[in-house]
């Protein structure tokens, strides 16, 4: 038995000539005639323009993106910020996890103290926007709610530097980001529960 | 040797020995412990180490009775037909329960904790398993910031009184100066009087504190512990040539230096010298990063490769002429590359420092070299400042090389040599930049592998923590080239560049 034999029947047009040298006997299968309605045209013709027609009256989706915001659900990960508290307080501690948790190692965190002696706030956290790859692993971390997820896609820039984000440029006031930190409660706390 | 019996095991034991120490070390049972240290005297007040001993005993009609009592490891010694359970119901659930009264009142600051991470409380937490407190009273407050003097502030929440700080101060220094204050649950560790600590050894408080209540203000809020690669060493500070880590973080930058065990040098602890002061190990401005050559006059940074070889030129030049200095930061295998560079000069050593007067009778010594026994025994002598002194006039070339030469040298010599021709091996030009025809970037200690052999003759290998910076290279990888290319130069086959 020669390895031709072994393939199915239907697959041994796609072969080419059998090992005898005879080509095998094409069989066309579909439809190659049009019929009378087919070879006119004109009727899918105005089945389109209708269509058309109809939906010039619709309501339009499309957004002007970027300048038009389009909603987002919360579960969009998009760039990673920190939270500033209505007092002005800036939430971070600089415990470091997230620095420690992040598989890009796109976090630095220059820890400092604060006005009060006994608690540390960060000097500076630079994310690196070139390193980050939006897993949110730091945000899943973070014991004090400070690293979040915002709903901010438009990272690009036009110069290496600008994609280092500083403390200034992270801190987001933190009801804007209610809905995110509401979310990945119901989330974590279903995903991580207790093993035991 | 003593035959007790372990969880129902028969294991043998040395005769005396400290059963939690026995326990933990030898049959790495890892029973938690916190009062508990080996260096210190055991006062079994943490009550985490409790096990059951077992005690059997024949009662005169013959029949065996059994008796089961908790207590503590810590203080038992090994004595034949000793019976232990380790891990049984009740040692168990004694231990979690101690547990539990400590966490009662410990506050949740690990994440800003400079301990968290090698904290033995938090370990052990995890250990046990109970992650929710049960208690619905508030947490006790308590003063978290108390400043203990130079070195070591304290956290009176986190604190959970092993007293292990008290017994360091009376034991090993034998001069108090921490206790514990008022009684039950008011009481608290203080400093006699609220005096500031002294002494020479209070960074060793933040090591043997079990929790984050004793920490180092050094190092306060700096890293976190987990972000750091400990470097096996030797302290370089003075001739005893303690056992230390070197902590690095993550961007090559020392953030701690702290005690490696080793019973025959330093044991547990290391003086706060060899502690605090590694700042010139972070040294990255003044630092001498590409070799400089003297071109018409201005010292320029040129390629390494053309430093060496006008290097090697002026040395083969100088012959006799040439006085070589090295600095006693050399390592051993330095010590013996620099002889046979220098094999030809006129007058050649090592600088031998003054003593500092800072030695104590337990770790520091007075002699600020660190490896003033190696070098001897690689061939080279000790120069003090009058045979230096009468040297220099006479010479035609000066060769300084290694680490902190011009710092330890006194200004008169620096002032002898600026009027001479240099060749200069070190990490910073300082002071010398008139006279210097060849600066050469070097290495610190934390930067190169080697040997030093401290003041009892003990020798001991020091290891590469951090890359030195840009062209610099350790001393002996230079001061080898340097005679490789005397050495073909000498022989006429000078290289083709």
């Amino acid at each position: 038995m020669s390895g031709y034999d072994q393939v199915p029947e239907a697959a041994r047009p796609f072969l080419g000539p059998t090992p005898s040298g005879k080509p095998v006997p094409v069989k066309v299968l579909r439809k190659d005639r049009l019929d009378w309605k087919e070879k006119v045209a004109l009727i899918e013709i105005f089945k389109g323009m209708g269509f058309t027609l109809r939906e010039m009256f619709r309501p339009r989706f499309t957004i002007q993106f970027p300048e038009e915001p389009f909603p987002r659900h919360p579960s969009v990960k998009g760039r990673p910020v920190l939270a500033k508290n209505p007092d002005g307080s800036i939430r971070c501690v600089s415990c470091g996890l997230c620095e420690f948790v992040c598989p890009a190692r796109a976090i630095t965190i220059d820890p400092g103290e604060t006005s009060d002696p006994i608690q540390r706030e960060p000097r500076d956290f630079q994310i690196d926007m070139l390193r980050c790859i939006l897993c949110g692993m730091c945000e899943e971390a973070c014991p004090e709610e400070a690293i979040l997820m915002s709903d901010e896609l438009l990272m690009a820039t036009d110069a290496r530097p600008k994609a280092l984000h500083h403390l200034e440029d992270l801190l987001v006031p933190v009801e804007k980001l209610q809905e995110r930190i509401d979310y990945t409660k119901r989330m974590y706390r279903k995903w991580n529960r207790p093993q035991s | 040797m003593a035959k007790i019996k372990v969880n129902g095991r028969e294991v043998e034991a040395p005769d005396g020995a400290n059963l939690l120490l026995f326990l933990n070390d030898t049959l790495g049972l890892n029973i938690p412990h916190y009062c508990f240290h080996p260096a210190l005297e055991k006062v079994g007040s943490c009550r985490m180490c409790q096990v059951e001993f077992v005690m059997r005993r024949k009662d005169p009609d013959g029949k065996e009775s059994v008796r089961r009592v908790l207590g503590v490891s810590c203080r038992e010694t090994v004595r034949d037909g000793l019976e232990v359970e380790t891990h049984g119901e009740a040692a168990r659930r004694a231990r979690k329960e101690a547990m539990e009264f400590l966490l009662v009142n410990h506050p949740l600051d690990c994440p800003i904790c400079d301990k968290a991470g090698e904290c033995r409380l938090q370990d052990y937490a995890y250990q046990t398993g109970q992650l929710e407190g049960r208690t619905i009273e508030p947490r006790r407050k308590e003063e978290k910031l108390v400043d203990l003097g130079e070195v070591i502030l304290l956290d009176r929440e986190r604190c959970i009184l092993c007293t292990r700080c008290v017994r360091f101060f009376k034991h090993f220094e034998g001069r108090a100066q921490l206790g514990v204050v008022e009684r039950g649950d008011r009481s608290h560790i203080a400093a006699f009087y609220d005096q500031p600590l002294t002494g020479n050894y209070q960074g060793n408080l933040a090591d043997i504190c079990p929790v984050g209540a004793l920490t180092l203000k050094k190092f306060r809020f700096k890293q976190r512990s987990w972000d750091l690669t400990p470097v096996p060493s030797i302290c370089p500070l003075c001739s005893r040539g303690c056992n230390i880590f070197v902590d690095v973080a993550r961007h090559g930058v020392v953030r701690r230096i702290r005690p490696r065990l080793e019973p025959e040098v330093n044991g547990y602890f290391i003086c706060d010298q060899g502690r605090l002061e590694f700042d010139d190990l972070n040294m990255v401005e003044e630092r001498l990063r590409f070799a400089r050559v003297r071109r018409e006059g201005r010292l320029v940074e040129r390629p390494m490769e053309e430093a060496l070889a006008e290097a090697a030129r002026l040395v083969r030049e100088a012959g006799e002429g040439l006085l070589a200095l090295a600095s006693p930061f050399l390592t051993v295998e330095e010590g013996e590359a620099f002889l046979a560079l220098t094999e030809k000069a006129g007058f050649k050593g090592f600088w031998s420092p003054p003593p500092t007067g800072l030695g104590d009778r337990h770790l520091r010594t007075d002699d600020p070299c660190p490896n003033r026994r190696g070098l001897e025994k690689a061939g080279l002598q000790a120069v003090h400042k009058e045979a230096l002194a009468a040297a220099i006039p006479s010479a035609s070339l000066v060769f300084l090389a290694g680490e902190r030469i011009l710092r330890l040298l006194p200004p008169e010599v620096l002032s002898l040599c600026a009027v001479k021709h240099v060749i200069l091996l070190e990490r910073v030009l300082g002071g010398l930049e008139g006279a210097v025809q060849v600066a050469l970037p070097g290495a610190s200690w934390a930067e190169k592998s080697g040997t030093f052999v401290n003041a009892d003759g003990r020798k001991q290998r020091i290891s590469p923590a951090l890359r030195p910076p840009g062209e610099a290279a350790p001393d002996g990888r230079i001061l080898e080239e340097i005679r490789r290319l005397v050495l073909l130069q000498g022989s006429g086959k000078e290289e083709e560049k």
